[in-house]
This record gives C-alpha cells, structure tokens and sequence, in this order.
C-alpha cells in the first residue's frame, strides 16, 4: 500500500445526506432532489479542498485519567476511557474541507437558499466520507502491525468536552498543517471539519460507540425516533 | 537608523535569514502543544543558545521568538503579549549583538478571519498593535509578518506596524499545493495587495519545501517590484514521523535555484537547524542574484482575484443609492442581504469589479460604508471601487476592503487631491480622476486633458505609481449637450495616448431623456471602447451591455479565439416556458410556479398578474395562500425540506418585484412586522437561522438579521434601539445554549418588552423553557405560526 493516502474523490454517502435534509426515515425522495443534489455536488466537489493530519501517541494512563504521550494532554470522560479501554496507543485524526466550502456555502446563501441547504447537507456527509477514507486507510496500515483501531470519537461526543478542540489541534498544529482554527467557543473554523480520537488496539475491536448515545441532539431527533439514525 | 541598517543588507548579494525556532525547542525540551515563546522566555539559556547557532551559522538576521506571543495564543497562560515579545526581543538582541539584525517574528493569529470565520478585522488590528508597539520599544530592527495565509489579516498587521510604529515590514504567505493559501488567497493578490501597501519585502516560507515553493516564488516574482524572500520547510514532512525530507546539503542546493529569480533574503523554516543554515550560505557563497525585470502593471484585486487592465473591465454600477428606491430602503434598514445579492447579481452578468457608494441623505456614510464592504466581500469575490465624495466614508471603506480597490474618485479642485490622495497612497488602492475642477467641467478636451495632466501630477507627487491613476473624462448628456459626446471621446483619446493613464467613464448618463436609452448607451460604449476605454462602469444587468464590452474584446483581439463570448453566448441560452404553462392564466401560473419552486417562471407570472390586480391583492390572494398551501404539504410529508425552501425562495422573486413597484409608488413598505433574528455569541452555525429567516420575510415580515456569533449586549440594544416585540434566537451546540439562555437573560433584564422564540438542533419545547424563551419553533414553518401569533 502507499506510503501516504491520497484522497482522490469524496464521496458524500446519499442516505445521509437525505437525512441531514430531513427527509423522513424511508420517504423517496423526488427525481427533482435527486437531480439537484447531483448538482450540488459536482460543485462541491470541485470547490472542496479535503486535508487531514493524523499522529500517533502512546498513552500513560495516570490517576488523573488517560494521559497522550510527549505532551501531557489529559483525554477526561468515562466514554472516552471506554473507547480506549484496551488501547496500547491513539491516533489523533483532524479533517477539513477548507475555506472554499464554506464560501461556497456562504454565497449559496445570498443567492438561493435551497442550494445552500443542498451544498450544506452534502458537505456535512462529505467530510464524514473523508474521514471514512482516512480511517480506512490506517486501519490497513496499522494491521501490518497487528494493531487494530476503535471508531472515531470527537469532541463534543458523549462527555468528551467540546473543549478538547483547542488541544487537540494543538497537538496536531492542524492550523499549519491543514488551516484548521479554533474559534474561542471552542467550535471548529472552517465549519465542515472533525477532529477524532481513534484508539490502537492488539486485538480487533467491536463497533462499540452508540452513535445516538453520544450525539448531543439524541434527545429529539427525529430519526432516532424511527431507529433510522443509528445504522 | 534601524531602517537604514535594514537597506545595507538588503544592498548584499544575499540577505541570510535564521532557521527553525519551534524545531529547535522541541529538540530542547518544549512539550507538544506547549506554548513556545513562553517556554523561552522561562528558558532563556535554550534561546540565547539557538540564536547564537544560527548566528555562527551564517544569518544576518535572527527572528526573536514571537511568532504566536499574541493575546488569542497567550490567553490562558497567564503572561501578556508586551512581557513575553520584550523579553525574547531583549534576549536576541544582546545574543546578535553587532553580528546580525533582530526580528520581531509574528505569526499569523491562529484564528479564522470574517466572513468565513469570527476574527473581525479591527480586533486582528489591535492584537497586532500590541505585539508591534512592544516590538519596537524591545529594540527590535524590522517586523516579520509571517506563515500567513489570509491577505486580510496581512492587511490588518501591515496597516498596524505603519501606523505605530517605524519598523522596516517583511510580508510571509504560505501557500498550498495549488498556488494558493489554505484562505484561497492567490499568489498574484498578494503581490497586487501588498506591492501597493507600503511594505519593505514580500515572500513566501514554509509550504511544501524549497522545490514545492519555487513555481510559487516565479508567479510571485513576475508581479512585483518588492524585495523577495524565502524561508522554506526542509521539504516535505513524513506523515507519520513528522521528519523533514531534505538533509542541510540538499536543502542548500534546492534553496540555490531562487538565485536565478532574484530572491535576496533566504532561510530556512520548520525541520531546519542551523547546520541548514551553515550549508545555504556554504551554497550561496559563489552564487549570484539574478538581475530582476521591472514590473509595471495596471491591476486591483480582492484576496482571490486579481483584475488587470490590460483589456477593458467592466465595473458594476448598482450599488449607488441614486434614484433606487429599493436600495434606498435597505441601506436605511441596513438590509445588507439586499446589497448582497444586489452585489452577486452583477457578478453573474460579467462586472468584474463592483462599484460600493452608500450615498443617502441622512445616513452616516463613514459609518455605513464599512458595513456594506463587509457584506459585499461576504458575498462576492470581487474587487471593489469605494465611491464617495466624503473623505471619511472613503477611508472607512478603504480599511474595511479585503484587496487592492479603486476610489471613485477625485477632481482637479486642489483640496479634494489633498485631502483623497494621500489615503489613496496610504491604504494602497488605485484612484479614479474625473476631469473637472472649481470652474466646473470644461466644454473642450484640451482643458480635460489639461486637468487630467494635474491630477497625474498630484497623484504622483503624493507617491501614486501611473499605472494606478485612470482618469474619467466625464459623459454629458446627449439630447442636452450633442455635441459633447464627441468631445468625451477626444479628450479620453488624448488621455490614453497622451499621458499613458488608463481610463474609466460611466456611461449611461449619456442617454437621459431620450427614448429606447439602452441602445444609445451601447452605442456609446461601443465608441467609448474603441476609444480607448479601460473601465466602463455601467449597469451589466442592462441587455447588451456585458455583451457590447464581450464582442469589442473579440474585434479587438482580446480574446483569444472568442473564447469567452462564446461561453458566455452559451450560458445565456434560456429554456423557453413550457406551453401548458403559458396557456394557464396568470394567477394559476403564479400559484404553480410558486409551489414548485419555479423562479423565473414566477418572476414572469407575477409581471402578468400585476398587470390585471393591485400589489397588496397578489399578495394576500396568491401568495400568502400558495405559501400556506405549500407549508401545510410539508407538515403533512408530502414535500421535504428543501422544496419547501424552494418555493419560498421563489415567493420571494415574486415579492422583490412587488416591493420595487410599491417603492416606485412611493405607497409605503408592505411590510407586517419586524423580527429580530441572530444566531447566538459563541455559535457559528446559522444555515438553520437563514432558512427561517427566508420563510418569515416571504410572509411579509421584516427581518433585522445580525448573523452569527452575536454578542447578547447587540441584540439587546438592537431590540430596544428599533422597537422590536419579537426575537428569533437560534444555537446549535449544547455549549452555546447556555449562550441564548444568558442572552434572554439579558433582554429580560434590560427591561425590553417582546416575546423570544428558539430554535436549533439540541432545543427542546421543555428546554426552551427552560431557558426562559416564550415559544420553541421545531422549524421554519412554526416560526410563522409564532409570528402570526405575536405580530398578526
């Protein structure tokens, strides 16, 4: 396998996207949505400017919690400790689409909204899909090594603070590497980015995360309602 | 004397610049994520160590460790920008001694500039402020601005070192793989911007290794004049171990190439040490600078697209208040969405740069000016020409433009050059002369050239280059004065052969009064052109006017091959109507094409209706009930989201055109009721904010949007200042709900009397209460129930 991923296409997963437009669980959508939506991502793709940083870090697990090696960054949280329960080590993930997507974004905005709303869905899967990408490739990389990786886990998921951003892009100096900023509400500039903590297990690893249990809008979600969200 | 230190090096062969900094403390001890300077300010034997190698190494000049002492980086950390750059300043200082110069190295912020992000340009300005002051009182000989990726935050760093203090200004981009910033920022913007800016040397450092920067560094060099730097990576990290690529003597030999472009001052960036160092001025020991050609171009820009004129361009006349009732209206409620898409309008159609003036009895222009430059650049990518007669509101815009822009204008009277002139020269833009003075505008051309001459004599002694001086020779009207016409295109003629200034003209003056206007008009331009014209500000919306300045461009063999009429012929093709729906009646057309999202047809539907019912009747007969009708099918699933969105959006077409003629009529707004709606401080998120927003304006309301990221004490003062009973909050995060909650808090506090509706994906009707908001809106559709309820 190569030694460096390269990202050739992004490609935002359909379903999802239906459902970040809200679309209820099972409804068709129209040939008109659909026809738009093949629009709309033809020009997001080719506005999008997809970057990641990853590095890896061993653990030293303290009294305090875990502890990521060279650096002295506390991981706080019980879901987080479950996470990486059985992890001789993490990996730190950051992802970004760039500026371009959400300019492109922004000035959809001005001049039709709907196309907006399209471009914003779509974005949203699109950055999910790259770090799909991403994580599949570690995944291979690392089982050269026998080490197996976790799911993604972000800040923001379960009772991993969304303050953990600024630490975590810190690390990664993913303002220098990929141009991925912290806003001081501890929110992730440009918008279509994540940041994740993926642990590095010796032995493989269940699909443990409740992707429900960990988002903040479990409480209300209309998909969640229907099991829709949660596959 | 710093400064003059500064040019007998910059008189050397080469100027050697230090290495890596953050490298070297890592090697010495700095924990990840640790932050730096602060490290070496508690650790200053490590500093006085590093400096002292890459002294020994060969560098002329060392950068203090500065780069992230800013207020955003140091918050937190319990030290201040003027403690932690006075005592690294200090220290490299002594560690130089009489060896070398001291930088003062800043960085860029580490914070997303507006639009797209939430550091405004005026807080970059005083954080940059800060570090600079303390810079130069530390003994620093010249500020490094550096590893940026935004022009603007450049422009905001540049404007503060001039303005504060006397330092010699170094400008440091870093650029990506595609000749362009992670910001989108070009390469020829930033020579543009920063050539016209007052800086001392421009460059690029760090980027993708010496070879990755050098394709990068020959665009650079063919746009400007400047002194030319390069501080490169030692090449490409691996993405694993993070090790640089390149060891010292093949780093030396890739950095050897920027010779032969004429780059004088060389270094090295992240993964270099001072064996680098040592090795590059090893290598550029018998090496020779190359003899650079000297540019001169006429060009403005904004941050990603530069404009020359080297082909005429046209500029887009719209935003002018003048005689524009519509435009009028939304200045005074500071609709900027209006501007916005006014701005977007003009683009599509082919203006390539945008005429801003704000010009309304009544109005604080310098207040405004600012304002409106902000949300045309948040919607266009264009440059932009700052139009005022007002000094004030012409330096407002000046600072708040994100490019290199065009003021519009000054005249041969003595006191508008003195009083326009130097903010031209200050702020770096180009300037338009119009040819007239205190006696008027003369009759001959010969007199207008003869202005024209002195108004390129002021300029030029106020430190202008020519090729930033276009004149305007000024359109009379036709059925007034007939034979003037001809006169404009003489003196235009003269002024371009002459003096060798470019030109610009507005051009529909010149068929006031006279039936079938826009043919005289493309006539006239057609002239203009073939006179010579360079900047023809006109309405590119009006038909044949884009395609008048499109076909010259292809008779005048500038365009290669017609390549751009032809695409833009294709472009402009439109579908015919469909003939089922022709053959409906208006009305029924109108009820359609707003339910199906249908924006053109609507525009024409609503035109046919309007010729058969009063404006107010299409409203509350046909749209409001289509838009209800549409509202009830999304409740019902039968459409989703974004249809629902799309026959609003198409309401909306129709509601512009209701409004323009009610504006003509001069019969009052139609307007329901006014509704605040922000997005709460610490959020960013606001595309659900939009789309309620976009529904609630199509059922007549009116909408004060203050975006996103809006600090509580606005809203407040907002709500109170404009008398507004209803107030739509919106957050996305579990962390900024706490946000709305201080911000109701807040209004409530304040004594303000009105109702708070949220929303946002985390909210709950039991949270909402929680919070104290009088109504939960589950999305855009109850928001107007909401609004009936409280406003009618």
């Amino acid at each position: 396998m190569p030694s460096e991923l390269i990202i050739e296409e992004l490609r935002p997963n359909r379903a999802e996207v239906l459902r970040y437009l809200r679309l209820p669980e099972g409804a068709t959508p129209p040939a008109e949505l659909m026809a738009a939506l093949d629009a709309a991502e033809a020009e997001l793709l080719a506005a999008a400017e997809p970057r990641f940083v990853w590095r890896r870090f061993g653990l030293n697990r303290t009294a305090a919690g875990i502890e990521l090696s060279e650096s002295g960054v506390l991981l706080p949280g019980r879901d987080i400790a479950g996470l990486l329960r059985d992890a001789a080590g993490c990996l730190l993930l950051a992802a970004t689409l760039g500026v371009a997507a959400d300019n492109l974004i922004r000035r959809a905005e001005t001049a039709d909204m709907g196309r907006a709303l399209l471009l914003d869905a779509l974005a949203s899967a699109a950055v999910e899909n790259l770090c799909d990408q991403v994580q599949n490739w570690l995944t291979q990389k690392f089982a050269g090594d026998m080490l197996f990786l976790t799911d993604r886990f972000s800040p923001g998921y379960g009772d991993l603070p969304l303050a953990m951003q600024r630490p975590l892009c810190q690390l990664l100096d993913a303002g220098r590497q990929i141009g991925l900023t912290v806003s001081r509400s501890d929110l992730l500039l440009p918008r279509k980015s994540v940041t994740a903590v993926i642990g590095l297990c010796p032995s493989p690893q269940p699909h443990r995360t409740d992707k429900c249990a960990a988002c903040p809008a479990r409480d209300n979600c209309p998909y969640r309602q229907s099991g829709g969200c949660n596959q | 004397m710093k400064t003059q230190a500064f040019e007998r090096l910059l008189q050397k062969e080469f100027m050697i610049l230090d290495g890596a900094m953050g490298t070297m403390l890592l090697a010495r001890g700095l924990a990840l994520g640790e932050n730096p300077e602060v490290f070496a300010m508690q650790h200053p034997g490590v500093l006085r160590d590093i400096h002292r190698a890459y002294i020994e190494a060969g560098a002329d000049v060392i950068y203090a460790c500065t780069f992230g002492a800013n207020r955003l980086k140091l918050s937190g950390t319990g030290h201040t920008p003027a403690e932690v750059i006075s005592a690294n300043v200090r220290l490299a200082r002594e560690a130089a001694g009489e060896s070398a110069l001291t930088a003062l190295d800043i960085g860029s912020l580490g914070e997303l500039m507006e639009p797209a992000g939430t550091l405004s340009f005026e807080a970059a300005y005083d954080c940059f402020k800060e570090m600079l002051v303390a810079g130069e009182a530390a003994g620093a000989d010249m500020a490094v601005l550096e590893t940026f990726t935004s022009l603007y935050e450049m422009k905001a760093a540049v404007l503060a070192a001039r303005e504060n203090t006397k330092l010699p200004i170094i400008c440091s981009l870093t650029f990506d793989k595609n000749n362009r910033t992670f910001n989108g920022d070009s390469v020829e913007a930033m020579a543009c911007m920063l050539s016209s800016l007052g800086v001392d040397a421009i460059g690029i450092n760090c980027s993708p290794g010496p070879k990755g920067i050098l394709p990068i560094m020959r665009e650079l060099a063919r746009h400007t004049n400047l002194p030319l730097l390069v501080k490169a990576n030692a090449g490409l990290p691996d993405p694993e171990t993070k090790e640089y690529a390149l060891k010292p003597a093949e780093f030396a030999a890739e950095m050897r190439e920027f010779a032969a472009l004429g780059v004088q001052m060389l270094g090295g960036c992240c993964g270099t040490t001072p064996a680098y160092i040592a090795a590059l001025k090893k290598e550029l020991a018998d090496a020779h600078r190359a003899e650079r050609e000297q540019i001169n171009e006429a060009a403005v820009c904004s941050a990603t697209q530069t404009v020359y004129l080297d082909a005429p361009q046209i500029v887009g006349e719209r935003l002018n208040p003048t005689g524009k009732k519509m435009l009028q209206q939304a200045l005074k409620e500071q609709n900027f969405d209006y501007l916005a898409a006014k701005a977007l309008e003009q683009q599509q159609a082919g203006a390539a740069i945008l005429d801003v003036n704000v010009g309304l009895p009544g109005l604080d222009e310098a207040q405004l000016m600012p304002q409106v430059v902000k949300a045309v650049q948040a919607a266009s990518d264009l440059p932009l020409q700052i139009d005022s007669a007002d000094p004030a509101a012409i330096e407002a815009g000046l600072r708040a433009v994100n490019g290199k822009a065009i003021v519009n204008s000054v005249n041969g009277k003595a006191e508008v050059l003195q009083s326009v002139l130097p903010l031209v020269k200050h702020y770096g833009a180009a300037v338009i002369g119009l040819t007239l003075d205190e006696n008027g505008i003369p009759p001959t051309a010969e007199a207008r050239l003869a202005i024209a001459r002195r108004i390129m004599q002021a300029a030029l002694a106020a430190g202008i280059p020519k090729a930033d001086i276009y004149i305007d020779c000024l359109t009379l009207t036709v059925s007034a004065q007939q034979e003037q016409a001809r006169e404009t295109l003489e003196a235009l003629r003269r002024v371009k052969q002459e003096l060798g200034l470019k030109t610009a003209l507005g051009v529909s003056n010149i068929s006031f009064g006279l039936p079938n206007r826009g043919l005289i008009n493309r006539t006239f331009l057609a002239m203009a052109l073939e006179a010579g014209l360079d900047l023809a500000i006109i309405n590119p919306n009006a038909p044949g006017m884009a395609d008048t300045v499109a076909a010259f461009k292809v008779l005048n063999n500038q365009d290669a091959s017609g390549a751009a009429y032809i695409a833009g012929q294709a472009a402009e093709e439109q579908p015919a109507p469909t003939p089922a729906a022709s053959e409906q009646d208006p009305a029924a057309r109108l009820t359609h094409a707003v339910m199906q999202g249908l924006k053109s047809e609507v525009q024409a539907a609503v035109t046919a209706v309007l010729a058969q019912e009063d404006e107010m009747s299409v409203i509350n007969r046909l749209l409001i009930p289509a838009l209800d009708e549409v509202g009830k099918r999304y409740e019902r699933e039968e459409i989703y989201l974004p249809q629902l969105i799309n026959a609003a959006a198409a309401a909306g077409a129709a509601f512009e055109i209701i409004k323009e003629r009610i504006a003509a009529k001069g019969s009052g707004a139609a307007a329901k009721g006014k509704i605040l709606m922000a997005t709460v401080y610490g959020d960013i998120h606001d595309i659900g904010k939009n789309i309620v927003k976009v529904i609630l304006a199509n059922y007549g309301y009116q909408i004060v949007d203050l975006g996103r990221d809006v600090p509580a004490a606005k809203i407040v003062a907002t709500a109170q200042a404009q008398n507004i009973k209803l107030i739509g909050l919106s957050a996305l995060m579990t962390t900024t709900v706490a946000s709305m909650q201080q911000t109701i808090a807040a209004l409530r506090e304040s004594g303000w009397d009105g109702e708070v509706f949220v929303g946002g994906a985390v909210l709950t009707p039991e949270y909402a209460a929680a919070i104290g908001a009088d109504h939960y809106a589950k999305d855009a559709m109850q928001s107007v129930e909401i609004a009936k309820r409280v406003l009618g």
